[in-house]
C-alpha cells in the first residue's frame, strides 16, 4: 500500500525554473547542432585548402619532369613529388601521366577520369573512389609542340583522405566541444541568473510565513519590479482584510452590549417579580420579561439574518433574476394575504426586468424595505412600491407616509444597530445595514429621503443586465 | 670515432651454430620452402610465410615461435624480394598464397601497401614504433639493415679505411690504385636491396654521382647477394665492399672472419626489413599474431640472437643504439619509395648507373 503510494508519481507543478532552462537548453543544443554543421562544412573546406596545396604542387612537380623528346614522351619523377605527399603520413598516392589523345605514359592507368580537361595553368581538383577509398585528384595539362605536332599532356595526382579526414574531424571536434562548453556554461549561469532572480520570492514566502496570524502589515516593498502588482495586490487583500477583521470586532462589541441592555432588564424583572407576592405584580414582571426575551429574540435572529446575508453576499453565485418577480414575491411574503396590512400601490414595467443577482437575498432586503414601511408608515397609509427602467440600471422606489426621518440620519441610519428618531420598540438596528449590504453587493445603491407632505422614500438603484 | 666493430666473445659459442647456416647460405638458392609441422599437432591451416631472409636464418626464429604457439603449423617459403611481389601480384587470389611477406625490399611492399593490397594491423607494439617505421599500420620494420662498407681486416691497413663517402671517393681515385678490381657491390638491376641502396644513395649524396664514376672506373664487381660479396672479401679476392648488408658482415666478424665494418659517417643508409599481411591472406588471424610475436621483446631479442638482425623497436637490443646515431638515416616507409619503381624512373636510373658503373669498365 505504501509501496503503491510512492510509486504514485506527485503532479509536477509548473516551475519557472524548469521552463526557463528547458527553453535554453533547447536553444543550446540548437546552436550546438547548427555549429557542428557549419564547422564539418568549414572543416571539410580547411582541410582540402590546405592539403589541395601539397597535391597541385606535386602534380605541378611532376608536370615540369615531363619532356618532349623525338617524338617520345619522357617523363623523370622527381623524388619530392610524392614524398611531398608524405606530409599526409597515412595516406596513399597514386598518380598518371598520359597523352591526351592517347594512353597512359606512366603511373596507374586505371585511375578515373577527370570530369573535364582543365586549361593549361588551371589545376582542376575533385573527389573519386578509387583503389577502395575515397582519393582527392588534382589534374594539370601542359602543350608541348614539336616541329612536327603539338602534344598535351595529362598529370593527374591523388591522394586519399585519410589526413584530410582527420583534419577536418579535429575541426569539427574543436568547434563543436568549445559551442557545447559555451552552452554549458551559459546554462549554468541561467540557472544562477534564476536562482538569484527568484530569490525575493523566497524572501516574501520567509516574511509572510514568519508573520503572527493577526499581523497583517502591507509587505515591504523590496520586491522587483516584475513581483510589484502581485504584492500590491497582496497588500490590498491584506488591508481589506483588516478591514473586515476590524468591523467583525465592532459588531461583536456592539452585539454584545446590545445583548446586555434587555438582559440586564430581564434580570431586574425577574428579581422584582421574586420578590413580589401579589400575583398581579408578578405577573407584570413576568411579561415584562416577556416582552425583553421577545425582543433579544428578534435581535438574535436579526444577527443571525445579518450573518447569513454577510455570508451569501460573499459568496456572489449570482444569476439572471427578474427583479419584477422578485417584488411580488417580497411583497407576498411581507404583506401576507388577509392579515392586517396597509393598502399597496405596486407599479411595475409589462417587460420583464433582468439584473443579475441573488434572488434570494434581494427579495429578503425588499421584504425588510416593506417591514420597515409597515411598521413606520401606520396600518392604514397606504404604500407605494414603484419601478422605473433606465437604459444602464433600474430604479425601484418605495414610498410611505409615516413620521419619515431627521435631518442627518439619512446616512447614519445604515449602519448596524442605529436607530431612528422614530423607531418604535423592537427594532433592533440592524435591518437597513442588511438591506444596504445587499443592494452593494449587487453594485448597486440605496438612499433614503423624507417625501413632500409626511413620509420615507426609499430608492434603490440597481444596474441591468447588458 | 668508429672502429672496426669488435663483438665481446661471449657470443661466439652461440654463433657456431649460424657459420653452419651462413655457408649454406651462400650457396642456398631462394625458392626453397620448408614446412614446419606444429610440435603439439595442428588444429587448423597452416601459417604461409613468404620471406626474403634465408630459410636457415629464419628458422630458429620460427622454431622459438612454435615454442610459445605448439598448435601452429608454418610453412616459410624462402623467396626474393623482387620475385615475392611478382608471383603475389600475378594472382593475389591464388590458394597458396602468403599470409605474411617479410621482405628487405621495404620499396615493393610500399607499393603493395599504396595499391591497397595490405590489411591494417594494430597493437599496443605498433604503435611504438617510430613514425618512419610502419606505414598506415600496413607495413611494419621488424629490423634494421644498415648499409656498411665492409673491408678485410687482414689486406687493408687500418690507417686506409675510409670513414666516410669522400675518403672512399679519394681512396678510389688514389695513384696506387689499390682497390681497382678489388671493391665489390651491389648489382642495382638484379638486387632490389641494391636498387633501393644505390636511388637512395642517388637522391641523398651530393657526391653519389662521383662516387658512382669513381666505382665505375676500378671495375667494381657486381653481384645480387650481399653473402657472395662478404665470401670475397674474406677469402681476399676483394678487399672491400660498398654498401653491403650490416648485420650479415657483424655476424660473419663476430664468427672469426676478418671482415672490419664501417658505418659512413656523413651519413649510413639503415632500409628496413618489413612485415604485411595481404588482403588475400587465408589465415590472417595467425599472421597478426605472428606479426605481434616478432615484435614482442621476446620475438626482438630472437630476432638479433639467433637470426641477427637488427631489432627495430625502441630500446630492444642494439636498435636502439641504431636509432641514437645521428649518421644513421633510416629510409622512411611512405609513398617517395614509389617514385623509383615508376617504370620509367626506373629504367632512367638504371640507365644512367649501368652507364655510370661500366664507362670505364671496358679498356
Amino acid at each position: 500500500m505504501v509501496q503503491r503510494m510512492l510509486e504514485e508519481p506527485a503532479p509536477r507543478r509548473p516551475s519557472l525554473r524548469r521552463t526557463l532552462l528547458l527553453y535554453l537548453g533547447l536553444l543550446s543544443l540548437l546552436a550546438t547542432a547548427v555549429l557542428f554543421y557549419l564547422a564539418r562544412d568549414y572543416g571539410h573546406r580547411a582541410a582540402d585548402r590546405s592539403y589541395d596545396h601539397l597535391l597541385v604542387s606535386s602534380t605541378l612537380s611532376i608536370v615540369d619532369s615531363v619532356a618532349l623528346a623525338d617524338g617520345q614522351w619522357q617523363v623523370d619523377l622527381p623524388y619530392a613529388a610524392l614524398d611531398l605527399l608524405a606530409m599526409a603520413p597515412e595516406d596513399r598516392v597514386f598518380y598518371r601521366v598520359s597523352d591526351a589523345k592517347g594512353p597512359a605514359i606512366t603511373g596507374y592507368a586505371d585511375l578515373p577520369a577527370p570530369p573535364r580537361l582543365p586549361a593549361e595553368g588551371r589545376p582542376l581538383l575533385f573527389d573519386a573512389v578509387y583503389s577502395g577509398e575515397p582519393v582527392r585528384f588534382a589534374v594539370v595539362t601542359r602543350r608541348f609542340s614539336s616541329p612536327a605536332s603539338q602534344d598535351q599532356v595529362v598529370v593527374q595526382v591523388g591522394q586519399t583522405r585519410r589526413a584530410r579526414q582527420a583534419l577536418a574531424n579535429d575541426l569539427v571536434l574543436r568547434a563543436t566541444a568549445a559551442a557545447a562548453l559555451l552552452s554549458v556554461l551559459s546554462l549554468l549561469l541561467v540557472w544562477l541568473g534564476v536562482r538569484r532572480a527568484l530569490r525575493p520570492l523566497k524572501q516574501l514566502e520567509d516574511d509572510l510565513s514568519q508573520r503572527e496570524p493577526s499581523d497583517l502589515a502591507p509587505l515591504q516593498d523590496t520586491a522587483p519590479e516584475e513581483l510589484e502588482q502581485m504584492v500590491g495586490a497582496l497588500n490590498r487583500f491584506m488591508s481589506r482584510l483588516q478591514d473586515s477583521n476590524d468591523g467583525l470586532r465592532a459588531f461583536m462589541a456592539e452585539a454584545a452590549h446590545q445583548m446586555r441592555t434587555p438582559l440586564a432588564a430581564i434580570r431586574a424583572q425577574a428579581q422584582l417579580g421574586v420578590e413580589e407576592d401579589q400575583p398581579e405584580e408578578m405577573r407584570r414582571s413576568l411579561e415584562a420579561i416577556e416582552r425583553n426575551a421577545s425582543h433579544m429574540s428578534r435581535l438574535l435572529n436579526q444577527l443571525l439574518s445579518d450573518a447569513s446575508v454577510l455570508h451569501r453576499a460573499s459568496l456572489q453565485s449570482f444569476e439572471p433574476v427578474e427583479l419584477g418577480q422578485v417584488l411580488r414575491q417580497a411583497v407576498a411574503d411581507a404583506l401576507p394575504p388577509g392579515g392586517q396590512s396597509p393598502p399597496l400601490q405596486l407599479s411595475l414595467p409589462d417587460t420583464p426586468v433582468h439584473i443579475r443577482g441573488d434572488a434570494l437575498l434581494l427579495r429578503e432586503a425588499f421584504k425588510n424595505l416593506i417591514d420597515n414601511a409597515v411598521r413606520h408608515g401606520g396600518a392604514d397609509n397606504p404604500l407605494e412600491l414603484e419601478m422605473r427602467v433606465f437604459q444602464a440600471d433600474c430604479q425601484v422606489t418605495l414610498s410611505d407616509r409615516g413620521p419619515g426621518i431627521a435631518p442627518g440620519d439619512a446616512g447614519r441610519l445604515f449602519a448596524r444597530f442605529a436607530r431612528g428618531a422614530h423607531a418604535g420598540p423592537g427594532g433592533a438596528g440592524l435591518g437597513l445595514a442588511i438591506v444596504r449590504r445587499v443592494i452593494q453587493a449587487h453594485q448597486g445603491h440605496i438612499a433614503l429621503d423624507n417625501r413632500e407632505g409626511g413620509g420615507l422614500r426609499v430608492t434603490v438603484v440597481l444596474p441591468r443586465m447588458p | 670515432m668508429r672502429t672496426p666493430t669488435t663483438w665481446p666473445r661471449m657470443r661466439r659459442c652461440c654463433l657456431a651454430l649460424w657459420l653452419l647456416c651462413c655457408a649454406v647460405v651462400a650457396h642456398a638458392a631462394p625458392g626453397a620452402t620448408q614446412r614446419f609441422p606444429a610440435p603439439a599437432g595442428t588444429t587448423s591451416a597452416p601459417l604461409r610465410i613468404q620471406g626474403s631472409t634465408d630459410l636457415e636464418v629464419f628458422a630458429s626464429v620460427i622454431a622459438d615461435y612454435q615454442r610459445l604457439h605448439p598448435h601452429v603449423e608454418v610453412i616459410y617459403h624462402d623467396v626474393a624480394a623482387q620475385e615475392m611481389q611478382t608471383r603475389y601480384l600475378q594472382n593475389p587470389r591464388r590458394a597458396d598464397g602468403p599470409d605474411l611477406m617479410i621482405s628487405s625490399g621495404m620499396d615493393l611492399q610500399a607499393k603493395l601497401v599504396n595499391d591497397g593490397y595490405a590489411l591494417a594491423h594494430r597493437s599496443e607494439r605498433t604503435e611504438q614504433l617510430p613514425d618512419w617505421a610502419q606505414w598506415r599500420h600496413e607495413a611494419f620494420a621488424i629490423s634494421y639493415e644498415p648499409l656498411a662498407i665492409v673491408y678485410n681486416t687482414r689486406l687493408l691497413p687500418a690507417a686506409r679505411v675510409p670513414r666516410t663517402r669522400r675518403q672512399l671517393l679519394d681512396l678510389l681515385r688514389a695513384p696506387d690504385g689499390l682497390l681497382r678490381g678489388r671493391i665489390g657491390t651491389y648489382d642495382a638491376l638484379r638486387s632490389s636491396v641494391g636498387y633501393l641502396a644505390a636511388t637512395q644513395d642517388a637522391q641523398r649524396g651530393s657526391i653519389s654521382g662521383a662516387l658512382l664514376a669513381a666505382l665505375g672506373d676500378n671495375q667494381v664487381v657486381l653481384e645480387e647477394h650481399t653473402a657472395t660479396l662478404l665470401d670475397d672479401v674474406a677469402n681476399g679476392r676483394l678487399l672491400m665492399v660498398y654498401n653491403g648488408l650490416g648485420s650479415y658482415a657483424k655476424a660473419r666478424a663476430e664468427a672469426g672472419q676478418p671482415l672490419g665494418l664501417v658505418y659512413p659517417e656523413d651519413y649510413t643508409l639503415v632500409a628496413l626489413r618489413t612485415a604485411l599481411i595481404p588482403r588475400t591472406a587465408a589465415q590472417p588471424a595467425l599472421a597478426h599474431a605472428f606479426l605481434e610475436y616478432l615484435l614482442s621483446p621476446r620475438g626482438q631479442h630472437v630476432l638479433e640472437r639467433e637470426a641477427h638482425l637488427i631489432p627495430v623497436m625502441p630500446g630492444a637490443g642494439s636498435g636502439g643504439a641504431v636509432l641514437r646515431d645521428p649518421s644513421f638515416r633510416p629510409i622512411p616507409l611512405g609513398p617517395g619509395l614509389l617514385v623509383y619503381l615508376d617504370a620509367l624512373k626506373r629504367r632512367q636510373f638504371l640507365e644512367g648507373w649501368r652507364g655510370s658503373v661500366s664507362q670505364s669498365a671496358a679498356p
